[in-house]
């Protein structure tokens, strides 16, 4: 066997072995047509079993585990797993590197048995009793906690196999029996049809002379040997079945034996039991003397394969036996290994060595006898890495950052770049994510905000920028809401001077709105223009001309008469000329009431006390138009009149 | 022998200057006569009809339609002027202590009149449809 196919068996059988030992992996395996789909990913494995119910399950005919070193993907019963990301392996080899070294007292007293056992049972021993006396220290081993009582069983088994043997000696000797008794029937035959001839010869001798007495009692002789011999064929019919029969049992109970001795030795294999494969696999020479030592197990079955495959022979229990000490010889070398690396704090390899190892031979010697102290050093480079896994896992990539570089610092040969590139490519991702978002969301395109923030959260669902943005979005959008109320609230209320106070928000906030950016652009145009009246009012009461002021402030109040400030500056106006108010009112009312000569008067009146008078100019030119249009109006009039039919009144009869 | 110059007037001259004084002498007697009994005419009709009381058109001159007032006032500003219908001006009124302008209709009919700003007239007035003060008659005072 070559190093290599023996590591890869190694590691194979190791692998089938852990997990035989420390995983029950049920779920059924049928024939064709069995499918199960598998998901690997960084640091997970999901495995869906689809397999439909098994029967007849034969042993070890199509269970066996496959593992793909490529993929470093293990297969057995339908499923797969990855065997360097197993939350259970790692469970495990954790919980071995926090244990205690076994007492190395105890644990040698249990290796010098197994080693004399072992010796016993060499070949190279000379002596008759070495079987027996091999077969006497097992229970002896059996009393030591790390035997697990497996001494025992191999002790039964070998009793098992006594047993068989025994019945199979009685069944050979009773067939002997047999064959004696049926070559005494074979004799007796002989001699009835040896006395039926004798007769013949009388009767032929003897003639007429006795032929009526003589020939009857001749014919009741014949009768009587022929009955006679009718029943030692019977008997020699059933001698011959039962001896098929017992040669029949012979043949089953050697086989049977031999089946469950094997199915003993696989199981100690199974369980990573390499001494006990070898006391079990040497004893078995010594039972079993024919020299077949192949392993039953069907052709072309998963197990088949696999033991052909990796021992490059056919499975056989000498093949088992190398194999076992193979394994042996691999775990010291892993463990020597191990002790090397940690001292040059090169803890990945380290670590990796070991597990290895403890995989293999996790009951060797060499294993549960290395002391804490050295596996503790490994111990926080472990714990560490299933950190890392755990957080790549999650995709916590600030956590992972953070692991990688503490195991960075912590092993000289830790193979970061891998991690980190991960690491770097998902934070990139979603950061570059976050940042088209934040463009798409100054675009005010949703649909590709939404887009972006999804692609972030899923390369980096813990991204603090996620949660950022995510407030911050909240405290706009609730910003913007808020203004767009407090600017509807404002409108109602016709509150216009605040909104122009407030503009430069609600500027922002209707960007969007197009209706109400219309609005506001009135609004705000509207009380730029009354700010800039009321400078001009402003000014001409501080010039001392509070009627125009006030004639200004007036008209600024048909547009703007909820503007508090307006109104103020004309209630104020408003006291200081009270009779040129109170006269132009009277003139209106006046007018208004068809009093238009008297109307004019006040008007008149008005304009007297401001001969700038906007006001009184314009009820004065009103009234002269009434009562005497000019040609201009005149004829405008006719020429309208002609057209429709004017309302409007006629002029004054006074000529 | 030299004649000696005629020295003074002539007696025909002075026969012409003195017709000519007397003509122009006559002229000026008959302007003063025609015009003084004119105006005597619309003194004497203006003296006729009382003053109107300013305050009382002011405040209810909605109940003097179709009266016939006089009032006494400066046109401080001709308000509007047509070829067609007349004008319409405002008159500057002092009475006691009320002081006050009033639009004063002048129709066409006194179109012949020169009114100007800063005359002083004598109107008589007829307070008329929507309480207009329109002048039946002016005086220049």
């Amino acid at each position: 066997m070559s190093p290599n196919s023996c590591s890869l068996v190694t590691i194979t059988l190791c692998l089938f072995f852990s997990e035989g030992h420390s995983q029950v992996l049920t779920g059924p395996n049928g024939k064709g047509g069995a499918k199960s789909t598998t998901t690997t990913q960084p640091g997970s494995t999901t495995v869906v079993n689809r397999e439909p119910a098994k029967q007849n399950k034969p042993f070890l005919g199509t269970d066996i585990p496959v593992f793909n070193p490529g993929t470093e993907i293990f297969s057995w019963d339908g499923q797969n797993w990855n065997v360097t990301n197993n939350r259970l392996m790692r469970a495990r080899f954790e919980k071995y590197l926090n244990t205690q070294a076994d007492d190395a007292g105890e644990d040698d007293e249990y290796r010098a048995v197994i080693k004399e056992i072992l010796g016993q049972l060499s070949p190279h021993k000379a002596g008759r009793t070495h079987l027996q006396d091999a077969v006497a220290l097992l229970p002896r081993a059996s009393r030591y906690r790390i035997d697990a009582n497996l001494c025992d069983s191999l002790s039964q088994a070998i009793l098992g196999v006594y047993h068989g043997q025994k019945n199979a000696v009685a069944l050979a000797l009773t067939n002997t029996s047999l064959e004696r008794e049926k070559k005494g029937l074979h004799w007796n035959v002989e001699v009835a049809t040896s006395e039926d001839l004798i007769d013949e010869a009388e009767k032929r001798r003897g003639g007429a002379k006795g032929e009526g007495k003589g020939g009857s009692q001749n014919t009741g002789k014949a009768v009587s040997n022929t009955g006679r011999v009718a029943g030692y064929f019977q008997r020699l019919a059933e001698i011959e079945a039962i001896k098929i029969a017992n040669k029949a049992k012979i043949g089953i109970s050697e086989i049977q034996a031999k089946v469950e001795y094997q199915a003993l030795i696989l199981q100690f294999a199974v369980q990573r039991r390499w001494e006990h494969v070898l006391i079990a696999s040497r004893i078995y020479r010594r039972l079993f003397h024919d020299g077949d030592g192949v392993i039953e197990i069907k052709e072309g079955s998963d197990a088949d394969k696999m033991l052909a495959k990796g021992l490059g022979v056919s499975p056989t229990v000498s093949s088992l036996d190398m194999f076992a000490n193979e394994v042996v010889r691999d775990v010291d070398e892993g463990v020597r290994a191990f002790e090397f690396l940690v001292e040059k704090d090169e803890l990945e390899s380290a670590s990796k060595r070991l597990a290895e190892s403890f995989f293999i031979g996790e009951y060797l010697p060499r294993i549960r006898t290395l002391d804490r102290d050295s596996k503790q050093k490994v111990q926080r480079f472990v714990q560490d890495a299933d950190a890392l896994l755990s957080a790549m896992e999650v995709r916590d990539y600030k956590t992972a950052d953070e692991v990688v570089e503490r195991m960075r610092n912590g092993a000289k040969d830790f193979n970061y770049s891998k991690a980190k590139a991960g690491i770097q490519f998902y934070t990139n991702m979603s950061d570059t994510s976050l940042a088209q978002a934040k463009i798409a969301a100054q675009k005010n395109d949703m649909e590709e905000y939404s887009r972006q923030m999804r692609m972030a959260i899923e390369a980096w669902p813990l991204n603090p920028q996620i949660k950022e943005q995510n407030e911050l979005f909240a405290s706009v959008a609730d910003v913007q809401v808020t203004t767009l109320n407090q600017l509807d609230t404002l409108l109602s209320q016709n509150n216009h001077r605040e909104i122009m106070k407030q503009q430069g928000r609600f500027i922002a906030a209707v960007q969007n709105d197009p209706q109400r950016k219309e609005q506001l652009e009135r609004v705000l145009g509207g009380v730029m223009d009354l700010q800039f009246k009321l400078a001009k009012i402003e000014g001409l009461a501080e010039k001392n001309d509070p009627w125009g002021a006030w004639e200004l402030a007036k008209e600024a109040s048909v547009d703007s008469g909820d503007d508090i400030e307006l109104n103020q500056l004309l209630t104020a106006l408003t006291l200081k000329v009270t009779e040129f108010v109170k006269i132009l009112g009277k003139a209106k009312t006046l007018e208004d009431g068809g009093h238009s000569g008297m109307g004019l008067t006040y008007y008149l009146k008005a304009k007297r006390i401001y001969p700038n008078s906007m006001y009184a100019e314009k009820g004065i030119n009103r009234l002269l138009d009434d009562v005497l249009p000019s040609s201009e109006s005149l004829t405008l009039t006719k020429s309208e009149a002609g057209e429709k039919s004017s309302n409007a009144p006629a002029p004054l009869r006074f000529d | 022998m030299a004649r000696r110059a005629r020295q003074g007037l002539s007696p025909i001259q002075i026969t012409c200057i003195a017709i000519v004084l007397a003509g122009v002498g006559l002229l000026a007697v008959l302007s003063f006569t025609s015009k003084f009994f004119s105006s005597g005419n619309s003194s004497q009709s203006m003296r006729s009809v009382s003053e109107l009381d300013i305050t009382d058109y002011i405040t209810s001159g909605n109940s003097m339609g179709g009266t016939v007032w006089r009032v006494t006032g400066t046109i401080d500003e001709k308000l509007r002027w047509t070829r067609e219908r007349g004008q319409v001006v405002s008159v500057y009124i002092e009475q006691g202590a009320t002081k006050e302008s009033l639009p004063i209709i002048v129709p066409k009919k006194f179109k012949d009149l020169s009114i100007n700003v800063g005359d002083r007239f004598t109107f008589k007035v007829e307070v008329a449809e929507k309480q207009f003060l329109v002048a039946r008659e002016l005086v220049r005072s």
